[in-house]
Order: C-alpha cells, then structure tokens, then sequence
C-alpha cells in the first residue's frame, strides 16, 4: 500500500499558500504524535496481556482454595476435661425482644404470650410493653420450640435475636472448677473468671486436668456419706501424685450452674479450695515426715505415751490411750497426740515451721483457680502451738493444701505445683526436693499400717493397696474453745502405696454417728469407707491393675518393725 | 486483504466477548455456590455444637450408671474381676457363655 505521504510528489500543482500549508503541516505532526503514542500504549496493553496471560500465569495460583473464612465464630471458648469431655459451651439461643411502637394491643400481646411462657409475670411484661423504647428484652435464651411457637402467634412487634448463651452439659459435675459465667458472657467464677481474658479471644477449648468419671465417683460416695452420718457438708480430692494434676475436685453441697440464681452462697462455696479447716490427725503424716526427715527420731525411737502432757493451762490427751511407750510407728497408728507433741517438741518450733513454709502451707496455693483461701496460722509461735501443731489444732488449711502436701510425702519427697490444667507431654514442670526419697518409703510404709491394722482399715480396697490416715478434728465452737460434738472427719490416703501414683482425700463435716457406725462419727468409719470405694472404682479407669497385697515383693517393699524395743519397755510401764 | 483481516478482527473481538462474559458468569455464580456453602458449612458448625453439648449432657457419668444399671444389670468391677493376659498363661480356663472364668476364682 502507498503511502499518503508518498504520493505528495505526484500533486505538485496544489498550492497553498504559505500559512494554510504551515497549519496543515502542524496537524499531521501532532496527529503522528498522538498515533505513536496510542501504539505505545497498545503495545504496551498487549504485552502486559502477554504477560499475564501466557508468561505471568505462573506467579498466581491455578486454583484458588478457600477455607480460612468458613469457621464458626463463638463468643467463648469451651472448655473440656481431660478425655475431651465437653464441660462448658457456648451455643446461639434465640432472645425474644419487642419494639413497643410497634405493638398494636399490649395487653393482647401478652395474653397470647402467655400461652407459650406459662411461667411469665404478665404485669412485668405489660410494664414493659407501655415504655416509650423502642427495643425491651421479654424473655432471653428461649428453646427452639418456644420460638416456632412464638413466632405462630404472629404478635407484631415481637422480634427475635441470636444471642451466645453458655451451657454446661455435665450439670453438677465441676460445677466449683469450671464455675459460671453470666448473660453477657463474662466469667465471673471458677475457671470461668481465671480465664476469663483467653476463653473471649481463643477458639481452642481449653483443656482442664479433672476427669468427669473421677468427679462423678467422687461426687456420689461423699454424698453417700454426708446422708447416712446427717453431716452438713463435705470435699473431696483425687490428686495425681507425680504431676500436681486435679482429676478430681468436689466441694458438697454443689450448684447447677443452669439455676445458679437459685444457688445458696454455701453450695457456691468451692471448700476444697476456699475454706480452711484445723485437719486434726492428719498432720501427724507431717509432723512424722518431718521428724524422720531431720533424724531427731528415727522408725526404731520410741516416746513415753503414759500420761498426758500438761502445758500452759491445757492438756495434751489422747483418743484411745494406751498408757505406755510407743514407738514412732505405734503413735502413728494409734494416732498418739502426745506421742506427736513429744515429737515435735523434740525438733521444735523453727524447724516445723520452716517445714510448714516448704509445703506450702503458710500461703494460698498456686493453682489456677480465683477461689482460693490463705490458711490460718499462729503469729506468735510457742511451744504450746508447736505441740498442737504436731497433731493438727493450731493451724488452718484448704483441703487441697493437704492432699497436696501428702503427694509430696508420699511420692519420694517432691513437691509438685497443684493444676487444674491438663498437663501435656513434655510440659513437665519442676518439683522441688521437700524430704529424702528415705523419709518418703518410710512414711509409705507407716501409712499402710494404718490402713492394715490401725484406724484406717475401712479404706483397704482390696489389691490397691491403700496407704493414709483417719483425722477426725473437733471443731472450733463459734463462742470460742472446741465443741466436742462438732466434728470435721477425714482421711487422706494414697494407692498404690508402695509405688504411689494417685492421693485421695474424703472430708464430711459436721457427721454424726448412726447405728452402722454404732454412734461413732471419726475418719476411720465416716471417711475411710468412702475412700475405699472411691479407690476400687477409680482405680481401673485411672489404669491401676489390682495387685496381691500378700505378694512377697509387695510385702518386702513396705515391710515394718513396729514395735523394736516394745517388749522391755512395755513391762517398764506397766 | 483490508475487509478480510477487519471481519476477522470483529470475529475475534465477538468471541472474546462471548468469552469474556460467560467466564464472568461463571465465576459469579461459583462464587454464590461458594457462599451458600460456607453458609452451609457455619451452619452445620453450629449443628455440631449443639449436638456435641447434647451428646456430653446425655454422657453425664450418673446417667449412664443408672442406665447401665437399668438395662443392662451392670454393676461397678471389683478387682478380682481383672486379670492380665500374661497371668492366664498355663492356666486352665473355662468358657462360660461368652466369658472367661478362670478356674481359680469361683
């Protein structure tokens, strides 16, 4: 094709004059300009096409994959025990709320609601309805059925909103460990309040140590307890003796976090946790540790039991005197309050009470719960508190204080920081040495003597071979001194004793003995059985196999002399 | 030549067209299908949690004893029940309907 611009030459006979020729000139240059650059920008558009289309395809994804967008969003977390359990949830309810404008007949309104929400205050909701808002809650958190059938009704100015409500599946269960939330989904106790800040933002359920069979097994035999001995109340502890872990925590009387508006402040009222109570008997496991530990007497020393102590305007008796020598093994059997103080009275005040401070026992424990209590101690420490301390008056603690400070007697002498979150693998956190691995066997060994032949044979589960002690603490009277009547009866144990794996403790409040129990109302017939078949139901969810308590490798490992030089001194002080 | 390579161009230019907006349809209404499922997805979520709540509510320990008890005449193991399998070695054993008895026990 010929050019325009070439043909030119072939017309020379055109003539134009001067400026016309200047003007046309100017528009066929700017016209040139334009055109190249509409084809720098077209060549540019098609490479870029190119780019994309044939070179560039291989910076983008073929396929393009969505999944992040699609995940349900919660208002709170849940939360789970240890096997995955579900403890707490939070699931979208529907809410009845209306717009007063726009309800034609008020009284109508509420007359025909009436026939869905039987329990209504129809004056309330009146009330309600007459405001000059234009938005009142009527009824929160109603069933799916109670919405079809509200909706039927065809009421105007009656509207519907989703709202996240928490429920708690397993009622009673953990009820103090888990504890509640409020309607805006703020916690405002147990696990509930502690976590409060992560349970809001994390959709990973939080994971708790305890184990809702162990809490039921817990849960029933207390409450078997408190029943047959009219007792007020009751606590109850599983603990994992190697790790700090709670598998099991009950406080009776419990709530239904589902009517926790109905719940009493004492069935609110975490007692394993929150209260602090003088332990008795139990502390001896203590004082004895604690002596052997130091060498001041040894499983072969022996105390005079003959007569009871006098000091400072009060006596110092025992419960079942035996009026005699008895040998550190024998007190802890008998459970000897005088043989106890004497111990103690040998060591002293400094060392019980640094001892005391190493257990843990003068502050609140570090387990991850906002219920918790601060124990009770003498400030001014005489002889007299250390001796009373011996067999556990004088001091106040939680029920947890205890049974974790016997995991750390029994399980080699390591103290373990109580959880009541599952421990994962790996996450092993750091015991502290509290007592000789020596002290600890010995103390083995002394405990499943109780359980064989002393006060606490009601809690010998047949082949988990139970190691503890009874304690049975009269209680301080309101008017001051201790009301004989008033009793706080308990036991504290471990099994399998000669290799302890899990500590258990049963309390009841307040029993009073029944004709089974031929009026009697201490640890040994309130508590111990109710540990006895705690153990020999938890024991094979908890992969404990039974073993023959007779066994000679059995019988070697927790072996006692009981009585070393008993015979002489027996005839001594008779 | 002039009027040839213009058809085709229109040709071309109809195609890309036609292609153009039929991918754009397409893309759309996958796009409505993606939604309606992720849609579907939140829903079924929601379903499981309340079926998960329901399934844990039904679980509590209580109810299943009372259940097991009821139906099924079960009562809580006692320890002689359990045996290891390297305790049954050499043993005589006897099957009575369906269990195992070790001779010793009874």
């Amino acid at each position: 094709m010929k050019s325009e611009l070439g043909e030119m030459p072939e017309r020379p006979f055109i003539k134009l004059d001067g400026v016309v020729n200047r003007f046309i000139e100017v528009a066929k240059n700017r016209m040139l300009l334009v055109c190249a650059a509409f084809s720098f920008a077209f060549v540019l558009a098609g490479l870029r096409l190119l780019d994309v289309s044939v070179i560039g395809g291989l910076g983008e994804p073929s396929v393009i994959s969505e999944s992040a967008r699609a995940t349900l969003k919660t208002g709170r977390a849940d939360i789970v025990d240890r096997n995955g359990i579900l403890l707490a949830t939070s699931l979208s309810v529907p809410s009845l709320y209306a717009d007063p404008s726009e309800v034609l007949d008020a009284a109508a309104a509420v007359d025909a609601l009436k026939t869905v929400l039987v329990d209504l205050n129809k004056k309330n909701i009146l009330a309600k309805l007459k405001q000059k808002k234009r938005f009142v809650w009527l009824k929160r958190g109603l069933t799916p059925e109670q919405q079809l059938k509200i909706n039927a009704l065809g009421v105007p100015g009656f509207h519907f909103q989703d709202e996240d409500r928490r429920f708690y599946p397993q009622g009673r269960l953990g009820s103090h460990i888990i504890g509640f939330s409020g309607t805006d989904a703020v916690g405002l106790s147990g696990v509930e309040k502690q976590f409060d800040g992560i349970l809001r933002d994390g959709s990973e359920p939080l994971s708790l140590s305890i184990d809702v069979r162990i809490q039921h097994i817990l849960r029933e035999e207390i409450q078997r307890q408190i029943e047959s001995f009219k007792a007020i109340g009751g606590a109850g502890v599983l603990l994992d003796a190697n790790s700090g872990e709670v598998l099991g925590m009950i406080s009776l009387p419990d709530f239904d976090p589902a009517f926790i508006k109905g719940a009493s402040s004492q069935a609110k009222f975490n007692r394993a946790t929150l209260g602090v109570y003088e332990m008795g008997s139990t502390f001896k496991i203590f004082n004895t540790a604690l002596a052997l530990d130091l060498g001041s007497a040894t499983m072969a020393s022996g105390y005079d039991a003959t007569k009871p102590i006098r000091i400072a305007r009060h006596t110092i008796n025992d419960y079942h005197p035996k009026k005699r020598w008895l040998s550190v093994p024998e007190i802890f059997m008998y459970s000897s309050n005088i043989g106890s103080a004497k111990m103690a009275d040998e060591f002293g005040a400094s060392a019980q009470k640094e001892f005391l401070k190493k257990l843990g026992f003068f502050n609140q424990l570090d387990v991850e719960l906002p219920e918790l209590a601060s124990p009770i101690f003498p400030a001014r420490w005489r002889r007299i508190n250390t001796m009373t301390i011996s067999f556990g008056h004088g001091i106040a603690i939680s029920p947890l204080h205890l049974t974790s400070g016997v995991a750390t007697i029994v399980n080699g002498g390591i103290r373990w920081p109580v959880t009541i979150l599952r421990r994962h693998i790996g996450q092993q956190a750091v015991g502290k040495q509290i007592i000789s691995s020596k002290t600890s066997l010995d103390m083995r060994r002394i405990l499943r003597l109780v359980v064989e032949n002393g006060t606490g044979k009601k809690a010998s589960a047949n082949g988990y071979l139970v190691g503890g002690k009874t304690g049975t603490a009269e209680k301080q009277a309101v008017q001051g001194g201790y009301a004989k009547k008033l009793r706080l009866s308990s036991f504290v144990g471990a099994f399998p004793i000669h290799d302890p794996k899990y500590v258990v403790l049963v309390m009841v409040d307040e029993p009073k003995g029944n004709k089974g129990s031929f009026g009697y109302a201490t640890g040994g017939w309130v508590a111990a059985p109710a540990v006895k078949r705690i153990v020999s139901r938890s024991a094979p969810l908890l992969g404990i196999h039974p073993k023959d308590e007779m066994s000679p490798k059995i019988r070697q490992i927790l072996e006692i002399n009981i009585n070393p030089r008993g015979g002489k001194k027996r005839l001594a002080s008779f | 030549m002039f009027r040839r390579s213009i058809i085709l161009l229109i040709f071309a230019i109809s195609v890309a067209a036609v292609g153009m907006f039929s991918l754009k349809h397409e893309v759309q209404s996958r796009k409505a299908k993606l939604d309606a499922l992720h849609q579907d997805i939140v829903e079924n979520q929601e379903v499981i949690r309340v079926l998960r709540a329901e399934w844990s509510f039904i679980n509590q320990p209580a109810h299943i004893e009372r259940l097991a008890r009821k139906h099924l005449g079960f009562v809580p193991m006692q320890s002689h029940q359990i045996i290891r399998l390297e305790e049954l070695k050499g043993k005589q054993l006897e099957i009575v309907k369906g269990s195992i008895n070790e001779k010793r026990v009874r």
